[in-house]
């Protein structure tokens, strides 16, 4: 059981971390194209949010996972 | 109007994908797909309903944050609401998986994912589509 919630809270916090560092280097590229081209702001933000969902959707499946580790298979183990 | 606040609704109006439709056409996708399983498995109907809904209700929330703001003159702001709706989305995905989980039974974990991942893809594919046939 111990090691069910350790995956757990490694599933969720590497989940968490990978879309971190994602959004960061979307989020700063977004700022220095905007401040090289400013009349590409509105097309980039566009493209930035078709990349984000992109980005997001494999640690989102990794979390609904760790969730149904919690919350279906650990209560099934033995304590 | 101010000449920002026009700029900036002018800037809106170019950027924003129909978010109605996106949305609007997943639920239908969503329902015609639980209701045809219905017919044949109960608790798989329920299931898909649910993972397509975990898929549908956290990008809406994510798409309405990200919109609130655009052209360059905003950059910092649409970049902190990007920022403020990517956590929004992740907590409410952890929390409705959780609810879901915790709370639903019988239910069906495979149709739950699979429903999350097809809602995923059909969002993305949809977004890639209809973004340049203006804002609704």
């Amino acid at each position: 059981m111990g090691l069910a919630l350790i995956a757990v809270s490694l599933m969720i916090g590497f989940g968490a971390l990978g879309t971190a560092i994602g959004f960061a280097l979307l989020g700063g590229k977004l700022l220095e194209g905007s401040a090289r081209q400013p009349e590409l702001a509105p097309m980039l933000q566009g493209k930035m949010f078709l990349i984000a969902g992109l980005l997001d959707a494999v640690p989102m499946i990794g979390v609904g996972i760790a969730m149904y580790v919690l919350f279906v298979v650990v209560p099934g183990l033995p304590a | 109007m101010t000449a920002t606040q026009r700029q900036q609704k002018t800037a809106l109006a170019t950027v924003k994908p129909p978010l109605l439709k996106i949305y609007g056409l997943q639920c239908i996708v969503l329902l015609v797909a639980s209701g045809f399983t219905y017919s044949i498995n109960g608790v798989v109907a329920k299931s898909l309903l649910i993972g397509g809904l975990i898929s549908v209700l956290p990008n809406a929330y994510f798409a309405r944050q990200v919109f609130k703001y655009a052209g360059a003159a905003y950059a910092r702001e649409v970049n902190q609401s990007f920022y403020r709706a990517e956590a929004g989305k992740f907590i409410a995905t952890v929390g409705l998986f959780a609810a879901t989980f915790a709370m639903v039974r019988p239910l069906s974990a495979v149709a739950v994912f699979s429903a999350y991942l097809v809602g995923m893809l059909l969002n993305t594919l949809l977004v890639a589509v209809l973004k340049n046939t203006g804002a609704r």
